[in-house]
């Protein structure tokens, strides 16, 4: 019994080795293949020596137009991503930037985009609770808002029919109480 | 319009590779936000029918009946629970009361009492199941707690405190049918629709109990029984052969009875209103006013600190005396004083007040004091409708009673909002044209129905207009132009 016990542990012993190298592999090879994170979080992780410059990409942004009767397209280069996910947050934290010529801004200020996702043809954007919370605009602010976001994601998303807006998880009823916004927005509506 | 610098209003003060560095995320937390976001929108997907309210619990279907686990079992009752591995017996004690249950065995204890179910208590995933009979049956007559079993919805939900339990149950013959809710207490209800397509009555602080009727039977093609909130929405469907309805209350028991017939001799007898008898021309009788906002929700403040819920009222009440002087109409506004009220409410009121035309009353607000003008907007559902009917808003379940109501006005609608945009615009007023949304305060309006944007408090100049009463006077009459001359079209 005694003697069995070293030739165990030995074994034991290469078996985690075995397992660190597999682990080691996995880790090694994921970081070369740099597979962008399908979500991201608002926090900011420390930056990683092996992050490496993806590039950037012109992206479509709608503001309001001064009078509040249309929207006004402005480009920006942003960091570029494979992932539909990561591209759509950086867009939408894009356009919350507010616009830096022409066009006005109608979400309220302070809001966060805390997380956005795409399902199929459906794009979920959940954003902080000022969004509602801010919001003292009429019925035209609120148009232009919803048509602001709808369309910017249209316009870099081809295939994105949908966009549901959220509030800290939560599908919500209405940001400034004049539009139904529980349902998914339709692009082809809000334009 | 290039790319913005780092120095933007979220990137001041981060370095380049600090705003980089926001992608860069470790495997782990990103499978639990991966996770995380599929558990959101798995709640998010879930129908309508299936929705759970907080305090109800969806029982399971096992070997053809339904059961609920110990967990659920305790939870709905609020009860202490004690599991006896060893002896596979679970007590529940509740209200000073234990009941005593044992894996495979029909045989419930309720303090000294014994009780035999029909089914046994069944062990499944690690957890005791316990038959629905239970709540249905056996604890109504050891507990106080009322716990109502919806087998649509197949939920057990708790009974909060002033909830009335409703028996529905449907009574047909040759040419009548009555759908009848019965209940101990009286309950409150409120007309949503009442239509030949869409029959909905909402019941207040009501809760079903007892058995369902059955889905269809005599006039009644489809009767649909949702439960949230509190409330209860009574969706029916009736036949093409009907061409009357009744919608009456009866006391001693309290009853609300909705009737459907399909004789028109019997619909005069019995003093039931025909069906889809489209107005004539002229026949337009009462327009319903809706002033925006009030109470603790002032709408759009001006810089001036002119209050949107202020001068919607004022116009509203000029409209008012405008057509009660220039014509028979009857006007009623779904406020007259500075009190807060609900989309829902409003909607209710106008059903309630057998209103023809509906007109919400509302003044604008933008960000940039440029905008300015008049606009008409036309309720239009959400695109995505068809493809998610979940009924939860705010993260609690709500009944989606509206559903469709306000579409089978579009073209009536339009019809209003074209009239009134003209007139608006025939008077010199900046018209910004109609507008087609899902408007939230028109959304349960069963008759056509616009809302009307009358102006921008945060422009100076129709800030100016709106705080003088002969402006407001003269926007409230290009109002009244539009709606009479939409009812001289007698588009409907």
């Amino acid at each position: 019994m005694d003697s069995s016990k070293p030739a165990m542990s030995g074994r034991l012993k290469f078996l985690v080795f075995l397992l660190f190298c597999i682990v080691a592999v996995i880790v090694i090879v994921s970081v070369l293949k740099r597979k962008p994170p399908a979500e991201e979080s608002l926090r900011p992780a420390r930056p990683s020596p092996l992050e490496v410059e993806v590039g950037t990409r012109a992206v479509l942004l709608y503001f309001g137009s001064a009078d509040g009767t249309t929207l006004i397209e402005t480009t920006r280069e942003i960091m570029a991503s494979s992932e539909p996910a990561t591209l759509l947050a950086s867009i939408i934290r894009e356009l919350l930037l507010g616009p830096s010529e022409s066009g006005v801004s109608t979400v309220p200020e302070g809001t966060q985009l805390i997380s956005a996702y795409v399902d199929g043809r459906t794009a979920y954007l959940d954003f902080s609770g000022e969004i509602r919370g801010g919001f003292a605009g009429g019925s035209t602010q609120e148009y232009v808002l919803l048509a602001s976001i709808v369309r910017t994601v249209s316009a870099n998303f081809s295939d994105i029919n949908y966009v549901q807006i959220m509030i800290e998880g939560t599908a919500i009823e209405s940001i400034g109480g004049h539009y139904d916004i529980t349902e998914p927005l339709s692009v082809f509506d809000w334009q | 319009m290039k790319s913005k610098g780092p120095l933007s209003k979220e990137g001041a003060g981060r370095s380049p590779s600090e705003r980089h560095g926001a992608y860069v995320k470790t495997g782990k937390s990103v499978m639990t936000k991966q996770l995380l976001s599929l558990l959101l929108l798995s709640l998010l997907l879930i129908p309508a029918s299936s929705s759970v309210a907080l305090e109800a619990r969806q029982a399971s279907k096992i070997e053809g009946r339904y059961y609920v686990s110990i967990n659920d079992a305790a939870f709905l009752l609020g009860a202490t629970k004690f599991w006896k591995v060893e002896t596979r017996k679970a007590v529940l004690s509740v209200e000073g009361k234990r009941i005593r249950l044992t894996v495979g065995s029909p045989v419930v204890v309720v303090g000294e009492q014994t009780f035999m179910l029909t089914a046994p208590v069944l062990f499944r995933q690690g957890t005791p199941y316990v038959p629905v009979e239970l709540f249905t049956e056996v604890l109504p007559e050891v507990l106080e707690k009322r716990i109502a079993w919806n087998p649509d919805a197949r939920t057990l939900s708790v009974l909060r405190q002033g909830m009335t339990p409703a028996i529905v149950y449907v009574d047909a013959s040759d040419e009548l049918t009555y759908v009848t809710i019965e209940s101990a207490e009286r309950i409150e209800y409120s007309p949503i629709s009442l239509s030949s397509e869409s029959f909905i009555i909402l019941l207040e602080d009501a809760a079903l109990s007892g058995k369902l009727p059955s889905r269809k039977e005599g006039l009644v093609s489809r009767l649909e029984l949702d439960e949230g909130g509190g409330r209860v929405a009574v969706r029916i469907r009736p036949s093409s052969r009907a061409v009357g309805f009744i919608v009456k209350r009866e006391t001693r028991p309290e009853r609300i009875i909705i009737g459907f017939t399909s004789s028109s001799l019997r619909m005069r007898a019995l003093g039931f209103t025909p069906f889809g008898v489209e107005l004539p021309r002229g026949m337009y009788q009462v327009v319903v006013l809706d002033p925006a906002h009030g109470g603790g929700d002032p709408g759009v403040r001006s810089e001036n600190g002119t209050l949107e819920k202020q001068v919607t009222l004022q116009i509203a009440r000029e409209i008012r005396t405008i057509l009660s002087r220039s014509s028979n109409l009857e006007v009623v506004l779904t406020r007259d004083d500075d009190s807060e009220m609900g989309a829902e409410a409003r909607a209710t009121r106008a059903t309630a007040s057998h209103g023809d035309i509906y007109v919400s009353i509302h003044c604008d607000g933008y960000p940039s004091a440029l905008a300015h003008g008049y606009s008409v907007e036309v309720f239009k559902a959400s695109g995505g409708s068809q493809s998610l009917s979940a009924g939860h808003k705010g993260g609690s379940v709500s009944l989606s009673s509206w559903a469709g109501v306000p579409e089978r006005y579009t073209r009536a609608s339009l019809a209003l909002a074209r009239s009134i945009s003209g007139s608006i615009a025939a008077i010199g007023l900046r018209e910004l044209g109609v507008r087609r949304a899902p408007v939230l305060t028109l959304e349960g309006v069963d008759m056509p129905s616009v809302l009307v944007s009358c102006g921008f408090l945060t422009n100076a100049d129709d800030e100016a207009a709106l705080r003088d009463s002969s402006s407001r006077r003269k926007i409230a009459a290009a109002i009244v132009e539009g709606i009479q001359s939409f009812i001289r079209e007698g588009a409907r």
